[in-house]
């Protein structure tokens, strides 16, 4: 499944974002050494960029009108967080877009007018509410 | 060097935050490999801007970390003065 697209090169696989890491820092007598931060056996400095890469991409895939930005200049949007790791273009977007349905949506009532039967089914097979609750027991 | 923290007395680990780039890739099965991580920052500039601009924190409180570039400066500052005053 198609999750990013980049418009320019047509590339839905690589792709590149800027995160923070983190790392370790320990002073010794001959100088600094930087390695990863470990918290017992626990890799902090790897967990802290796999961690922020899956937010950020979480964030373009479930906001992707906030990560886009309107370039006066191009007349194009543009992403402010991805780009195409194949070609550098900052086009880079969801394959389709909730103001651009790729199926026209049924009107709420109508949809529930259709769906009407099985959810009186649905109701039959829902003990849980068939029975009062208990509020007072002599 | 020598590198402590002010509010635990920590000086063996310490933590800087440093940009990176990532390139990554969907794979089919909707998980995400990454395949490349690019440093973006160097780290000889925030420890040299640590007094201005604060990056080290202590791995064990959190708090800022001091950074002492030339720990025998007191000990030369305090020779200056002591033959400045022998001239004198």
């Amino acid at each position: 499944m198609i999750k990013l697209i980049c418009i320019d090169c047509g590339n839905f696989t690589f792709f590149e974002t800027d995160v923070q890491g983190l790392k370790g820092v320990e002073p010794t007598e001959e100088g600094i050494i930087i390695n990863d931060s470990f918290v017992e056996n626990w890799n902090y400095s790897d967990e802290t960029i796999r961690g922020n890469l899956t937010d950020i991409i979480d964030y373009v895939l479930k906001q992707p009108d906030d990560t886009l930005r309107f370039d006066y200049e191009a007349n194009k949007y543009y992403n402010i967080y991805i780009t195409c790791a194949r070609c550098g273009s900052r086009l880079v977007t969801i394959p389709s877009s909730e103001w651009n349905p790729t199926q026209e949506l049924l009107p709420l009532d109508d949809e529930l007018l259709e769906n009407r039967k099985d959810f009186q089914q649905l109701r039959k097979e829902r003990s849980y509410e068939n029975n009062l609750p208990v509020l007072w027991k002599p | 060097m020598k590198i402590t923290c002010p509010s635990c007395g920590n000086h063996k680990k310490f933590l800087v935050p440093l940009w990176v780039r990532c390139t990554f890739r969907f794979n089919e099965d909707g998980t995400i490999s990454i395949l490349h991580v690019k440093q973006l920052e160097s780290l000889e500039e925030k420890l040299a801007n640590q007094n201005s601009f604060p990056a080290l924190s202590c791995c064990e409180c959190g708090a800022e970390a001091e950074i002492e570039f030339n720990e025998f400066e007191s000990i030369d500052n305090r020779k200056r003065e002591k033959m400045a005053l022998e001239a004198i």
